[in-house]
């Protein structure tokens, strides 16, 4: 069963710029389910029959009632049934979302939630795509080796010091830039709240990388991954498309 | 006789129930105000993977916590936070979208879901700590801070309601910076102007690391020509008394998973600024990686006192005094080894400085668990104790397995969790969490035993009605439970709680009885009305 082309319209205006799309029936409007946040005409406690975009956190919420704070009224008090489109912004007994938009729930739901996946991807993968277009290289390569960036013995200055290593990568295929043979790259060894994130290199990974120029050298290195997203395993073919495009 | 009461609140909502983070260096701040509203910290992503980094915030006095979404920035680095006047939150942070960018943030007053302003901002700066304290209805505020330049202070003398910058300006403290100083800057200002600042000042980064731990001082608020210079030092003369000289600091040690090497926090009388407490943590007793001092001045920070007492094997020392004078010393200890390593969390309070042994309160005695470490900070660079009248409040990080024994005073918990089984749950209440690291919220508190003051000590009995309908209410079994402990509670005390739960469901009953009744009176008059306006048209 086909989506109506107002459906198709909504989803695809509202899903890239919101984290969380669920189904829901109205079970109380004027109302709350959270203590911290009072009830009143712009707030309204829908139970979440079917999660379509959200974090894992968001997802587990299929079940139960979330207070949603509305952009306008609600048609009936209760027993409605609607596409949510939200930001989260409170989460205590349960979760306070913000609704950016709304629309009435079509017959064929996964018709819907299958748009919806299509639809975040893409957000996704323009994502990465912005991501790699603000980096100064993007490289298909294999890690060779590993070592630490200095020797010295010298204490970190702070205990958000990245505790440079460097990794000698083969580059197989310069996607952005010009890289050829052995490169050097500084990633952050440190376990810190800072860097916990980024990926630590290791001798034989592979994948695409996306590099940065911090404006340091360290090891002989002046190119490094920064970021969480700088690392990419998967679908080497789509990466490079995406980088292609970058 | 006042008896002490001790309430602890695992604070991840049970909205979160599914979370398995690691929320590691807390901080906490208790309204002034409205001592009902207090703001929490940890290092806790947005659970919906957004751009702002949350603040858990209680309304009921810490029983509900809420994860609010109001740091700009993402999840915050290292952060802290304090409210002021008027109900006014302040946060010094290191920003989570660029490396080491310091914000100092207000919302004036706090709203929940509102994301707090920016003030100031700078780069290259670690670990920010407020201070706050409200002198003539004006907020001065301070956020100790690492600068690249050295120790500093970020301070103003009226912040709720100016502009960005709200009247900030930076001073560097530390005179006699040759290599650097550790992250930990702590501020302690005082209602009459006095504002103490602790830190270490490095003096050798090898063999291993030495420093002297020093407490500079202001005598008004800060606003002099040259602020934090008052305190000269007995011995060089130069700005900072130093406390203990080239102490040997463990930087980058490890003990039970958690990183050490900058543990330090300062504490003023309220009643009188010529009287502060200090702690460190430094490597000076073999066979301890860290261990905790406590000293004393009682000339405003010329003269110190040897230990007070020493703790070894511990971290995160946090030092707080009440209005009637009762010193709080908390701090977290490795205990044990291998398998049977644990974490306790101590609170100890004297009333005269530990010329005898000062009570010792185990809030947890947790188990350190290495499937439960993500990153660095395991529990925390810092954890927090707040003084609020004759009041105690406080935040620490520990593992989360719900099991009683870990809580000898009692715990309660928000998030799903089978006792049990000794079990976190998901939200659905069913399906297995593993366990990981959680903030929790702690208030140790006295009372005399007047009728309020008993609700506000088993303010944990908790009585809530959702859609009560009855044709007819019959009680078979009436059972009284509040969590927590309550210190020398005998028979007549649950007897008196028991009477004044059965009078709230009374009440509650006659509340919902009357509300219904005003209800179908409502609905009445309207249907009268309708049939009244129908009448007129008939007639037209």
């Amino acid at each position: 069963m086909a989506l109506s082309r107002a459906h198709v319209a909504s989803v695809r205006r509202h899903s890239p710029a919101c984290r969380f799309v669920f189904t829901g029936l109205v079970e109380r409007a004027g109302a709350s389910s959270l203590s911290i946040l009072p009830a009143g005409p712009e707030s309204a406690v829908v139970r979440v029959e079917r999660v379509h975009h959200g974090t894992q956190a968001l997802q587990d919420q299929t079940g139960q009632a979330v207070t949603v704070l509305l952009t306008e009224s609600l048609d009936t008090a209760r027993g409605e049934r609607c596409v949510f489109f939200t930001d989260p912004v409170l989460f205590g007994e349960a979760v306070g979302v913000r609704e950016l938009a709304r629309i009435e729930a079509p017959e064929d739901l996964d018709a819907l939630h299958d748009l919806v996946v299509r639809v975040r991807r893409e957000a996704r993968l323009n994502d990465l795509r912005r991501h790699m277009t603000s980096a100064d290289a993007v490289i298909h390569g294999r890690v060779v080796s590993v070592r630490r960036a200095s020797d010295r013995a010298e204490p970190p200055a702070s205990e958000h010091d990245p505790l440079w290593w460097i990794a000698r990568i083969r580059v197989r295929r310069a996607l952005k830039g010009r890289q050829r043979g052995e490169i050097l790259v500084r990633f952050p060894s440190s376990r810190d709240i800072a860097w916990h994130r980024v990926p630590k290199l290791e001798r034989g990974q592979e994948g695409i990388f996306i590099l940065h120029r911090d404006g340091a050298e360290h090891g002989g290195a002046a190119l490094a991954i920064l970021h969480p997203d700088d690392f990419q395993l998967g679908d080497i073919d789509e990466l490079r498309e995406i980088a292609d495009r970058a | 006789m006042a008896r002490r009461h001790i309430r602890v609140v695992n604070m991840i909502p049970r909205s979160m129930s599914g979370e398995t983070n690691q929320d590691s260096e807390p901080q906490l701040t208790v309204d002034p105000e409205r001592r009902r509203t207090i703001v929490g910290t940890a290092f806790t992503p947005d659970p919906g993977g957004g751009p702002q980094g949350p603040v858990f915030a209680s309304v009921d006095g810490g029983e509900t916590w809420t994860l609010d979404l109001v740091i700009p920035g993402g999840e915050p680095n290292d952060q802290s936070v304090r409210f002021g006047g008027g109900s006014a939150l302040y946060a010094g942070i290191l920003r989570g979208d660029v490396f080491l960018r310091l914000n100092i943030l207000r919302s004036a007053p706090y709203s929940p879901s509102t994301v707090m302003q920016t003030l100031v901002q700078r780069d290259s700066v670690d670990q920010p700590y407020v201070a706050a304290t409200v002198a003539k209805g004006r907020d001065k505020v301070y956020v100790g801070n690492n600068d690249s330049k050295g120790g500093s202070v970020d301070h103003s003398a009226d912040a709720r309601t100016a502009p960005p910058p709200a009247g900030f300006s930076q001073t560097l403290i530390d005179p006699r910076l040759s290599i650097r100083d550790s992250p930990s800057i702590r501020p302690a200002p005082h209602r009459d102007g006095t504002v103490y600042a602790a830190y270490f000042s490095w003096r050798q980064t090898s063999p291993k690391v030495l420093a002297d731990v020093v407490v500079a001082r202001d005598d008004n608020f800060g606003t002099g020509a040259n602020p934090f210079t008052a305190l000269a030092d007995s011995g060089d003369g130069l700005a900072g008394q130093r406390v203990a000289l080239s102490v040997p600091i463990p930087w980058f040690f490890y003990t039970a998973n958690e990183r050490l090497g900058s543990a330090l926090s300062i504490a003023v009388d309220p009643t009188n600024s010529r009287i502060v407490y200090l702690a460190w943590g430094d490597g000076s007793y073999p066979g301890s990686q860290q261990t905790l001092h406590v000293r004393r001045s009682r000339d405003r920070g010329q003269t110190w006192s040897g230990d007070l007492v020493a703790v070894a094997n511990a971290t995160n020392p946090a030092l707080a005094i009440t209005a009637d004078r009762k010193v709080g010393f908390f701090y977290q200890q490795a205990t044990g080894s291998g398998a049977t390593q644990r974490w306790e969390t101590h609170v100890q309070v004297t009333r005269n400085a530990w010329k005898t042994p000062a009570r010792d309160i185990l809030l947890a005695s947790t188990p350190v668990d290495n499937a439960t470490y993500q990153y660095d900070p395991y529990i925390g660079d810092y954890a927090d104790l707040q003084a609020v009248g004759r009041d105690f409040y406080g935040i620490f990080s520990a593992h989360n397995r719900p099991d009683h024994a870990n809580f000898p005073h009692g715990v309660r918990y928000q998030r799903n969790a089978n006792f049990v089984t000794k079990q976190l749950l998901n939200v659905n209440g069913v399906t297995p969490v593993a366990a990981s690291i959680d903030p929790f919220f702690f208030h140790i508190f006295w009372r005399e035993g007047r009728e309020e003051e008993e609700r506000e000590a088993f303010g944990r009995e908790r009585l809530r009605i959702r859609g009560l309908e009855y044709e007819r209410l019959k009680i078979h079994e009436l059972d009284f439970e509040a969590d927590g402990d309550s210190d020398d509670g005998d028979e007549d005390d649950r007897g008196r709680g028991v009477s004044r739960l059965i009078r709230r469901l009374a009440d509650r009953i006659e509340d919902l009885d009357r509300r219904e009744r005003e209800e179908e009176k409502e609905e009445k008059e309207e249907k009268d009305a309708k049939e009244g306006d129908e009448d007129d048209g008939d007639e037209d």
